[in-house]
């Protein structure tokens, strides 16, 4: 048989992961010690002190047709798919410490060391407004250059943000899904996904192949808060999913920090009670120097020097970077613009609202509101015009 | 010697929308008693046997023995309806004997349906036939019903003789003169009032949307949550565009004789069609199809407006449909045996929730669909129908203060500002039409070589434009829809050429997907 080890390992974990529990998946690996061992063990018959749980994953073995298995194992195997699980000396231990049961980690890409890391997950809505946008865009920029991985949950919206920096300036992310690491959801996020395969890690407790399933997104959201050394949830309404990685992270005593935005809008609100409630830290500061007492990541390994390296790499990167302490309202060029931007700072407005606010006839104000899109300052987002910052 | 058993009687069908002369022919031969009637007709056709039979035993006839044969001429044109029922009876009695024509009168063209008891019943299409004939300049007295005097009287040149039953038929038929009887007093006339913008409310925004689109004839989307008041803003227009010209009112009447369905047609329609069709309508309902070949909404909505409501629940494929008489202003049907083209130059606005709960454009965080979901939910609406939505208006529902306000009756002649606007723009447009050399064409469908000189657009105009196309990447159609509806803004406007202030405005109103997300 041609299989290289950790085809094996996938064959049987996708097996145990079919049909097994939890408890029963941790006892069998801490009996065998490893993946391969229990590959071995399995073959090896009337052993007297095993768990009588063998047997049973001798019959989801059979029951599935060997054979079968070890194609379909084959294939992801070319795919790039790889395992890790819980009785590999590998397994990160931050699992373990925050008591999250996983026992099987699917992983996608090239840099499996990403997990060992200091990482930060960033977390938000799926729909954002520009102020939205931006913040969770510089937020991931200045992280990067303190050389955070990022964690995200790969969804449309502020995690795709959060990737697509974190890969622009050059830092690290990982993406956690609520599907198997091969499928692609949603669909347009395919060449993000791709990108962070290239350069960073996709991991899924699912078995590949596992559609992404409404169930599978709050148990992804526990493998973000564990992951991470801080959860910072840049956006959320009301009833965001994000509000629920901020809960199991509170759970798990990971640091939750949430910014905050205007109370005309509702897009912060979920931030804000976060933030009232006391299980968020409120962000003043971009720069966020409350991470400089994080802990370090959980294990030295020899990459530190060139992870090192790379981070200095990425603080060159720092000086394209617009200051936060500024945030700057674009520059009004006459009087009537000036009005505009005093209302639309209290929050987005229609063209009505903004006409009416103006003193001007619908016509003009849709004139200025032209040319203050074009110029950059604007932006119109679900028939309400919002002011762009760090234009 | 043996008298000849045969007569041939002119009569008229309708083909989709036009007439086409029939030559009803009947022999009557020796043998067993039966009656055959040939010549690629419809069940309702076939079915004129039994009526025949009966008005003419019932008028007092004889139905002649033997084998009697009907020939509806020319064949390979199909026949369809129950307007031939008069000639044909009037053929039999002819060809057994009992009346005769005298030598001398005039070339007469006989239509009615017949009744069991012998009387003549109006039928839909009389206008079209009258203009047919009278188009073809061949016979000038036609024998019809009562009930459809006043609608062949629309058409002076064309006599008319409108008969109640069989016997004043055989009457008029053999020579003898009769004064013509004048059905019972016309109803009223219940043209519905369409309502008024004044009615309305707030919504600056889309009245301003409706009238651009009103006055250039460009397609409209409105988009807003469920009760914002789409409709009932679009069912405003057929009282804000100008009342159809004698020659546009001809054309409407036509159809509407064509395709109506009993009522009664008794003077000009003067104005504008709105047709407002279920969802669930089929591809051929709303373009027109079957066998025989029938005209649907879209020609019914000619000169008017076709208003979709729930845009995104039509089926993509009847959607895709509309791109042909969009793009062409009418409708070509071919099949095997039949061809037909019709006219179809409406007036486009659809309404669609902008996403499945509806709620998006609105300030509260009702609405929690994401990006995705509400890609997913507009592209229901098919692409290429997308391509040609000119204008699009995002609505917001009123807010308490504004619904308190809409209570009070509001009695304004921003109504009737907006319609003379509207109107001018109309004449400005025919005007630029006539100095093109063409004949009368919106600016959505004004066929131009150079955009600068044909509709008058400034430098600085297309500078912005250039502009904007190159931060928004839009597409080259997108381009060009901007230029016709700013050049309809300023004839709205009155301005000679199109500034960049027209232009400014029209781009607040481009429909862009980003923004909706
Ligand atoms: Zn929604």
């Amino acid at each position: 048989m041609i299989l290289r080890l950790a085809t094996a390992e996938l064959l049987v974990l996708s097996a145990i992961e079919y049909r097994l529990s939890h408890k029963i998946r941790c006892k069998l690996l801490k009996y065998a010690g490893s993946m391969t061992r229990l590959w071995d063990l399995l073959h090896q018959r009337n052993r007297s002190d095993e768990p009588a749980e063998f047997d049973l994953l001798r019959l989801c073995l059979r029951k599935n047709g060997s054979d079968n298995l070890l194609s379909q194992a084959n294939i992801w195997f070319n795919q790039g798919i790889n395992v890790v699980s819980v009785a590999d000396p590998n397994f990160p231990r931050r699992f373990a410490d925050r008591k999250v049961q996983i026992s099987l980690l699917f992983y996608r890409g090239a840099n499996i060391s990403l997990l060992y890391k200091k990482c930060v997950a960033i977390v938000g809505s799926r729909s954002l407004n520009s102020y939205g946008r931006e913040v969770t865009a510089e937020i991931t920029r200045q992280l990067c250059s303190k050389g955070y991985c990022i964690v995200s949950g790969a969804a449309e919206g502020a995690d795709s943000i959060a990737h697509v920096e974190a890969i622009k300036t050059g830092g690290k992310t990982i993406a956690v899904l609520g599907c198997g690491v091969d499928r692609v959801y949603p669909i347009s996020n395919k060449n993000l996904l791709a990108n962070i395969a290239h350069s960073g890690l996709i991991i899924s407790e699912y078995r590949p192949g596992t559609a992404p399933m409404a169930k599978n997104f709050p148990a992804r959201n526990r493998i973000i808060a564990a992951l991470a050394e801080a959860v910072i949830v840049t956006t959320a309404k009301t009833k965001s999913g994000s509000l629920i990685t901020a809960k199991l992270a509170n759970n798990m005593k990971v640091p939750v920090y949430a910014i905050p935005g205007s109370i005309f809008t509702n897009e912060q609100k979920g931030c804000h009670s976060l933030i009232k409630q006391g299980c968020a830290k409120i962000i003043t500061d971009l720069k966020m120097p409350e991470l400089n007492t994080l802990t370090i990541g959980e294990r030295a390994t020899n990459n530190d020097a060139n992870e090192a390296k790379s981070f200095q790499g990425a603080r060159i990167n720092q000086r394209a970077l617009v200051d936060p302490g500024q945030i700057r309202l674009p520059v009004a060029s006459n009087q009537t613009e000036g009005k505009i931007f005093e209302f639309l700072t209290l929050g987005p407005g229609t063209m009505e609202q903004i006409a009416d606010y103006i003193g001007l006839s619908l016509a003009n104000t849709a004139q200025i509101l032209t040319g203050l899109e074009l110029a950059g300052c604007l932006t119109n987002r679900r028939g309400h015009y919002e002011l762009n910052r760090f234009s | 010697m043996r008298t000849q058993k045969y007569s041939s009687i002119t009569s008229c069908g309708i083909s989709g929308i036009n007439g086409v002369l029939v030559e009803v022919e009947v022999t009557v031969l020796p043998g067993l008693p039966s009656f055959e009637i040939t010549g690629l007709g419809d069940s309702a056709v076939r079915e004129a046997r039994n009526r025949v039979r009966a008005a003419i035993v019932n008028s007092g006839y004889r139905f002649p023995e033997g084998r009697v044969i009907a020939s509806y001429a020319p064949a390979w044109i199909q026949k369809s309806g129950t307007g031939f029922d008069l000639a044909l009876a009037l053929a039999i009695l002819e060809a057994s004997g009992q009346i005769v024509r005298p030598r001398g009168e005039e070339p007469l063209l006989i239509i009615g349906e017949l009744g069991l008891n012998g009387e003549v019943l109006g039928i839909p299409g009389v206008l079209n036939r009258i203009l047919t004939i009278y188009k073809q300049k061949k016979l000038f007295y036609v024998l019809g019903p009562l009930d459809n005097l006043l609608e062949a009287e629309l058409v002076s040149k064309i006599k008319y003789f409108g008969v109640e039953d069989l016997k004043s038929a055989v009457a008029i038929y053999s020579g003898v003169k009769m004064t013509q009887k004048r059905p019972a007093a016309a109803h009223e006339e219940t043209s519905q009032q369409s309502p008024r913008l004044d009615n309305f409310f707030g919504q600056e925004m889309a009245k301003r949307a409706l009238t651009i689109s009103a006055a250039g004839f460009h397609t409209l989307l409105m988009l807003g949550s469920p009760g914002c008041g789409k409709t009932s803003l679009a069912s405003c227009l057929p009282g804000l565009l100008p009342d159809l010209s004698e020659e546009e009112s001809l054309a409407v009447t036509m159809i509407q004789s064509a395709m109506s369905k009993g009522s009664i047609i008794d003077s000009l329609v003067r104005s504008r069609p709105f047709l407002a069709p279920h969802h669930s309508i089929t591809g051929a309902a709303l373009i027109g199809g079957g066998s025989p070949l029938r005209p649907g909404i879209c020609t019914a909505a000619h000169l008017g407006v076709l208003f979709l409501d729930e845009l995104t629940e039509f089926s993509s494929s009847v959607l895709d449909l509309l791109r042909e008489p969009l793009e062409s202003g009418q409708i070509k049907m071919a099949r095997a045996k039949e061809f037909a083209v019709w006219p179809a130059r409406f007036l486009l606005v659809g309404a669609a929730n902008p996403c499945r709960c509806g709620y998006s454009l609105e300030a509260n965080d009702r609405c929690s669909c994401t990006p995705n979901q509400i890609k997913k939910h507009l592209h229901r609406i098919s692409g290429p129908l997308w391509d040609r939505l000119d204008l699009c208006v995002k609505m917001q529902s009123l807010s308490g203060d504004e619904l308190l306000n809409s209570l009070t009756a509001r009695v304004g002649t921003e109504h009737e500002t907006t319609a003379s606007r509207i109107k001018v723009c109309h004449d400005i447009q025919k005007r630029r039409s006539r100095e093109l050399g063409l004949s009368f064409h919106y600016n959505s469908n004004l066929p131009v070589d150079d955009y600068c000189r044909d509709m008058k657009i400034e430098k600085q105009t297309i500078r912005l434009l250039s502009d904007f196309a190159e931060k928004k990447a839009i597409s080259a159609r997108s381009y060009h829809n901007l230029l016709r509806c700013s050049r309809t803004l300023a004839d709205l406007e009155q301005s000679l050429s199109v500034k960049t202030e027209h232009m400014a405005e029209i781009m607040q109103y481009r429909l862009d997907l980003n923004t909706l997300l």
